[in-house]
């Protein structure tokens, strides 16, 4: 009897503690990015961008990049090629499948810049579920993101 | 530096090897701070080695010790009424160096050891050359190779008001320049708030010594000699200074220019 109350009391207890504490899988993930991109081009010249994501403190079953902010590189260039990714380009984004923790993923692609102007690229690493892109994080708390500006001149 | 002159050398940790005190003298020493004061007694050149000493970490049986490091610097002196642009020793063997006419050269290797390959474009200076400088002076726009034992650099002099064949910026960008072989080409490329210096250029072409290259914080200067005709691919990068960061959200810059170098 005694040890039976002790424990529905352990469990009550856990139960408690479920509700105070948040699951750790409703946690954002934090991972790290990296790279470079073309910073001046011309009207015509290929532009280039070399990126990695990583250091995943845990697995991702599906990540998305998307473009946020005014400018969305995949719309602003022509004859856009992967050169070295295991990600899918289309629909203005990138769909790079599952991504496990140990891994370092490379996203190379280039494109021909299309008008002249002045750029400000912001790409968002996001874990989609259900349709849902939820935000993967940096190691401070905010948004994993890369920004970059391509200054496109006229010929 | 000019005999009669003094010079500071200013390296924590590390320990200062002269060899031939007839050229400088050390004068004042501070035990421990890496930091010596030497005088110029004499005229001629002296090879300072100095020799970093690492530290022994504690360990009990095998212990890897790691070598020490060694830097090397010429120093050259030359008579007090001497006044030089450019001093060159063998430590600068294969660099190429750009002059003006007008300026002066001192080479610390004996004036009946130097070759010219074309004595007209700079030329020795016989009565303030001796058996350890050679003084010459830069004559006209032409290319000059001096060498001799252990010793050889390429002088390139260039008119004073069009230093430079070709001049590219940032805004050359995804642009294909052309360019012929022999020619000097700067590269100016811009340095922005929140990133490093700009670095890369190409193996293709020859790094050129430019001292006499007006100071510029707000850009970095490449030059480079354009050495044999083709398509000369040349990427450079700048990281943002929060590169090593784990939040650092700015990528890298990459500017691609094509030279396009006709023969």
């Amino acid at each position: 009897m005694t040890a039976r109350v002790v424990g529905l009391m352990i469990l009550a207890a856990a139960l408690v503690g479920c509700g105070t504490f948040p699951h750790a899988g409703t946690q954002p993930v934090i991972g790290h990015v990296g790279g470079g991109a073309t910073y001046q081009t011309s009207v015509g010249g290929r532009a280039k961008v070399q990126l990695f994501i990583r250091d995943f403190d845990r697995q991702v079953p599906h990540v998305v990049l998307t473009f946020v902010g005014g400018h969305n590189w995949l719309l602003e260039h022509g004859s856009i090629s992967n050169d070295f990714s295991a990600c899918q380009i289309g629909n203005g984004r990138l769909d790079c499948g599952a991504i496990s923790t140990m891994e370092y993923q490379n996203i190379f692609f280039s494109g021909v810049a299309t008008r002249p102007g002045v750029f400000q690229y912001t790409l968002a690493v996001s874990s989609e579920q259900d349709g849902h892109l939820e935000p993967i994080h940096a190691a401070d708390g905010g948004p994993l993101i890369m920004r970059w500006v391509e200054v496109v001149n006229a010929h | 530096m000019r005999v009669g002159q003094s010079i500071e050398v200013d390296l924590p940790g590390w320990t200062l090897r002269p060899r031939f005190p007839q050229v400088l003298q050390p004068v004042a020493a501070q035990p421990g701070s890496g930091r010596t004061t030497f005088k110029a007694i004499g005229s001629g050149s002296q090879l300072v080695t100095v020799e970093e000493q690492l530290g022994v970490g504690s360990c009990k049986y095998e212990c890897a010790q790691l070598a020490p490091r060694y830097e090397q610097f010429v120093v050259v002196v030359v008579p007090a009424d001497q006044v030089v642009d450019l001093a060159l020793s063998e430590i600068d063997y294969g660099r190429i160096f750009l002059l003006k006419p007008g300026q002066r050269v001192v080479a610390a290797i004996s004036s009946a050891a130097l070759v010219e390959s074309d004595p007209t474009v700079v030329v020795l200076d016989r009565v303030q050359s001796d058996n350890s400088l050679s003084m010459l002076n830069a004559e006209r726009p032409g290319r000059v190779q001096l060498s001799g034992a252990r010793f050889r650099v390429t002088l390139l002099v260039k008119a004073a008001t069009s230093p430079y064949d070709v001049v590219a910026t940032e805004r050359d960008g995804g642009r294909t320049i052309p360019a012929s072989v022999g020619q000097v080409i700067v590269f100016r490329l811009g340095n922005s708030a929140g990133f490093l210096p700009w670095r890369g250029g190409s193996g293709a072409l020859d790094s050129v010594v430019d001292q006499g290259a007006p100071r510029d914080p707000t850009a970095t200067t490449f030059t480079d000699l354009v050495p044999s005709a083709g398509i000369v691919l040349l990427r450079f990068e700048d990281d943002p200074r929060c590169w090593d960061q784990a939040t650092c959200a700015d990528i890298g810059r990459i500017l691609n220019i094509s030279l396009e170098v006709g023969g």
